[in-house]
């Protein structure tokens, strides 16, 4: 190869000859704003629609670019996600664009052994090279030990990849996050997810819910509006002062782990005083006369023992709740959904309390999500299936939470335990995408169960915890650098679709998840079982309303149904019964509770003077593990922390800023404490997301307290054992030690 | 081409060799600027300059480990532990520690006032090693071709105003952090290199 002068630069129209040719040399070309005949160096400002990658709300915002530079995210105030406004995480987006820690290129780890945070010598390679090498190990790892030795971990994105290949091992954090919301409103209403209609409601219970103090945009903002500007009564159970908390008339300390309880005493005042609608529960609900039995001997008295909510507070707010003309529960995740036992149990009962009072499908209670459809072309052959249908998860024990081989969430927190004792089978392969080990329950056991695996291919856009232990990277694309399509469907009050473009072309060589699969695919022989991914994907998507991608785009890239508000059917839900499913014959016929229940033994109860509850929080400018790298967040905050009880903290010798070191059975970690007297005395809240081990975050690194090295990573065993439907991991499910360090 | 006695460190081919020296280490890309290299070296030699004497020597004998230069490469410039080692772009040294952030953005308004524009099937930065050198020797070529002034007064901005404010930052990051000995030498060689170029630029009439 010749040495080539000009490959990143060339000469524009303005030249120094052309210059010389027109008289002005000697004039000083420094400090020269351009007379004309130098190149165009005026910035030129481009508007371009997008849609946020940074959580599951994905907002619709305009990126600006200015001299081909992204410098701005607005949200699109057009968008019933975004409603004009980007939270703190989406406006930082463009500090991950542009951070120089970035994945910039495949990586091959070169170091021998697999040990987290130590210099895994990576070399860098060309693409060929890496998904030569990822497809000649997973093949290997099949030919020896079948297609279910592979794994892919992480949201979904390798369900078509592992359909390809033959895997059932679709495994990802549900059970950490969203299951059991998402499956216990599933059994109830049959749809995934419901839209509390606050901006129409006139009252509000929430238990542990506390998006005003996430961030989540869309849905914290209409919860301000409705009780702002609608009058609604908020009243919050929550055994700290969180933010949604610290805005309502009302915040009731609940003991951890019992608000299923004082759900269940609230139907029995209802249901007894005659306080529910009997013309809707007649005409939609099925089973309530079983639940009206049920809830006879969960009394308030019963429940106030159990969750030091006083007795005649449950009464007069179950009264309050049934006397409103609308009213709602709202239930996001985590909290008290899936961190204690219990929790499937309360999003029944929360849905139980809705439905007999008539709030279903009402403007002011609840709506089933308006989700617009996108369409997906199938696969140009069909795979073969999957003929092991055991998971590594566990899943296939839970067949409320996994109906067929990759369909459903198993048990995340489980799968260590299953990998190190090669239980159902050996797993060889693992294909991480998206996760951090420092975010999942006790990494110690995750650590040990992924130096057993062969090969661990790691698709990642940072190089964390998890890059430094996998023997293969490839660097993912950002996603300010990538089209997307995106149904709105959290907070879906009418069918809207948002559609973005890349804000620039890519700035490393990276490429993206559906890219890197296809190739992996190709090299194997087995492209043709995956879905297609070429520039036709993008318009087939939206094939249903006879539109084009770049239509859309230049349209403003948003596609909104009727916004008019029209009550659903709810005789014709996809439930057992077609109506509310309240009683559950088929959760009987699997051997569970058909009605919504509680179990003392579920409560744990701290007892030495230095012994807490564990809850864990996130804060609104952080998600998870994901954004601690990003300047401005880390400006914003730096550290996490724990909140503990100022007398009880005093008690043990703690001052604010004090370091301190929590302790349970499952391991310890350390970090600040930070006191308040808006917490139980018996609770600490710590920040989820901190305390970031691998070196090379530079700024994420040692953070604070990392939540998961004190928590449990059950066994599903322990499910079984409890009962519980759907495998939740139940991660606050420990008393820990508190000592100053 | 056979270096001139008389010296000019300026000429486009050595620049450009330079800006090569920063591409990924395979036997082509070593191969292909090696010749150049090579006299840069002896000249360096010449001039004074030991540690270019063993790294000439050390080409010529072929005595490297290309795959221990993959792994200092990766870690030097693209993604090591805890980080890139020496970042290959001025905006790490000067600027806000970002990529594409101010630093670049006034290069790619420097570039356009001398006629230079970024190709766009390329995503370095304006301010990354290789695209600032390339700057350099076209602003050099097209001096030699035209004599015009306006071209040396290019390359003298850029030399003077901005790489000497972090070109030295950069090499020193490097020579203290290479594990191979190729590019520990090799950061001790640019450092006299970029230093005589400097001084070299200021004084072409």
């Amino acid at each position: 190869m010749g040495i080539t002068r000009r490959e990143f630069l060339k000469l524009g129209g303005g030249s120094i000859a052309a210059l010389a040719g027109a008289g002005l040399l000697g004039q000083g070309l420094l400090g020269n704003a351009g007379n004309g005949l130098l190149a165009d160096n005026k910035a030129r400002i481009v508007y371009k629609p997008g849609v946020c990658g940074i959580c599951e709300m994905a907002c619709a915002f305009t990126g600006i670019i200015e001299g081909g530079r992204l410098v701005k995210l607005e949200g699109n105030p057009l968008d019933q996600h975004s409603r004009g406004s980007l939270c703190a995480k989406g406006n930082a987006g463009i500090n991950m664009l542009y951070d120089p820690d970035r994945l910039k290129a495949p990586l091959l780890k070169t170091a021998p052994g697999r040990v987290m945070g130590r210099d895994p010598q990576w070399k860098q390679i060309s693409w060929d090279d890496a998904i030569n090498s990822a497809a000649s190990e997973i093949k290997k790892a099949i030919d020896r030990y079948g297609p279910q030795s592979i794994i892919w971990i992480g949201h979904h994105k390798g369900n078509d990849f592992l359909k390809a290949i033959g895997s059932p091992n679709d495994i990802n954090h549900q059970s950490t996050c969203n299951a059991v919301r998402q499956l216990a409103t599933k059994l109830t209403l049959g749809a995934y997810n419901y839209v509390p209609d606050f901006e129409n409601t006139k009252y509000i219970i929430c238990f542990g819910w506390d998006q005003l103090g996430k961030g989540k945009n869309s849905l914290a903002r209409a919860a301000v509006a409705g009780k702002t500007e609608n009058g609604a009564r908020l009243v919050v159970f929550d055994p700290r002062l969180s933010t949604t908390a610290s805005k309502a008339d009302e915040w009731i300390p609940i003991r951890p782990g019992t608000d299923t309880a004082v759900v269940l005493a609230m139907l029995n005042v209802i249901i007894r005083e005659k306080r529910h609608d009997q013309s809707f529960v007649d005409a939609n609900v099925y089973g309530f006369a079983e639940l009206a039995a049920h809830v006879e001997q969960y009394t308030p008295e019963w429940a106030a023992k159990i969750s030091d909510v006083p007795a005649e507070i449950i009464i007069r707010i179950a009264r309050e709740f049934s006397d409103s003309c609308s009213a709602v529960i709202p239930i996001h995740k985590r909290e008290a959904i899936q961190s204690r036992p219990g929790g499937f149990e309360l999003v029944r009962a929360c849905l139980a309390m809705m439905a007999v009072t008539g709030n279903i499908e009402k403007e002011g209670g609840l709506f089933i999500p308006r989700i617009a459809s996108l369409s997906y072309p199938g696969s140009p052959k069909k795979p073969a299936g999957i003929k092991v249908t055991e998971r590594i998860d566990g899943g296939h024990l839970f067949p409320v939470s996994v109906t067929g081989p990759l369909i459903g969430p198993g048990l995340y927190q489980s799968v260590p335990d299953m990998i190190l004792a090669d239980e159902p089978y050996p797993v060889k392969v693992a294909i991480v995408y998206g996760q951090s080990i420092q975010s999942m329950p006790n990494p110690e056991k995750w650590i040990k169960a992924f130096e057993k695996l062969d090969y661990i291919i790691n698709i990642n856009i940072y190089p964390d915890d998890m890059a430094t232990i996998a023997d293969l990277v490839l660097p993912e694309h950002c996603y300010l650098e990538t089209e997307e399509i995106s149904a709105r469907v959290t907070n879906a009050k009418y069918n809207q679709i948002a559609v973005g473009e890349a804000m620039i072309a890519p700035l490393y060589d990276t490429k993206s998840v559906y890219e890197i699969k296809h190739l992996i695919a190709d090299r194997m022989g087995v492209k043709d079982y995956l879905p297609p991914y070429d520039e036709n994907a993008l318009d087939y998507k939206l094939k249903n309303y006879k539109l084009k991608y770049k239509d859309v785009i230049k349209k403003g890239g948003l596609i909104t149904g009727k916004k008019e508000f029209v009550p659903k059917d709810l005789s014709s839900l996809k439930t057992e019964s077609g109506k509310v499913q309240i009683y559950s014959p088929w959760l009987k016929e699997l051997g569970y509770e058909p009605l919504p229940w509680f179990d003392e033994k579920w409560v744990l109860r701290p007892q030495a003077d230095d012994e807490f509850y564990i809850a864990t929080t996130r804060p609104p400018m952080h998600r998870h593990a994901k954004t601690h790298n990003m300047r401005w967040l880390h400006e914003m905050m730096p550290e996490g922390g724990v909140y503990i009880n100022a007398v009880r903290a005093r008690n043990l010798g703690i001052k604010d800023g004090d370091e301190i070191e929590l302790q349970t059975i499952y391991g310890s970690d350390r970090g600040k404490a930070r006191l308040t007297q808006g917490i139980r005395p018996d609770t600490l809240s710590i920040l989820h997301g901190f305390g970031e081990k691998s070196p090379l975050m530079k700024l994420a690194s040692n953070g604070g307290i990392n939540d998961g090295e004190i928590q449990p990573a059950f066994a599903k065993e322990n499910s079984i054992k409890l009962r519980d439907p759907v495998g939740a991991s139940m991660d606050c499910h420990v008393i820990a030690k508190v000592r100053k360090v | 081409m056979q270096m001139p006695v008389t010296a000019t460190i300026m000429e486009p081919e050595v620049l450009c060799t330079v800006r090569d020296l920063f591409r990924y280490p395979t036997y082509s890309n070593l191969l292909s600027s090696e010749k150049m290299f090579l006299q840069l070296l002896e000249y360096a030699h010449e001039a004074g300059m030991e540690k270019a004497a063993e790294l000439r020597k050390m080409m010529l004998d072929r005595d490297y480990d290309l795959e221990q230069l993959a792994v200092d490469y990766t870690a030097l410039f693209v993604n090591g532990f805890p980080r890139a080692k020496a970042h290959p772009f001025a905006g790490w040294y000067l600027g806000e520690q970002i990529i594409f952030g101010d630093v670049s953005v006034d290069l790619t308004k420097l570039y356009a006032k001398y006629g230079v524009l970024l190709e766009s099937d390329h995503s370095l930065p304006a301010d990354h090693i290789m695209v600032e050198v390339e700057f350099l020797s076209i602003m050099a070529e097209e001096f030699q071709s035209s004599g015009l002034q306006g071209y040396k007064e290019a390359m003298q901005v850029m030399l003077n105003h901005h790489m000497e404010k972090w070109v030295f930052k950069f090499l020193q990051a490097l020579a203290e952090s290479a594990k191979s000995r190729y590019y520990y030498l090799l950061a001790h060689v640019l450092a006299w290199y970029f230093k005589e170029l400097i001084h070299e630029c200021k004084g072409v009439a």
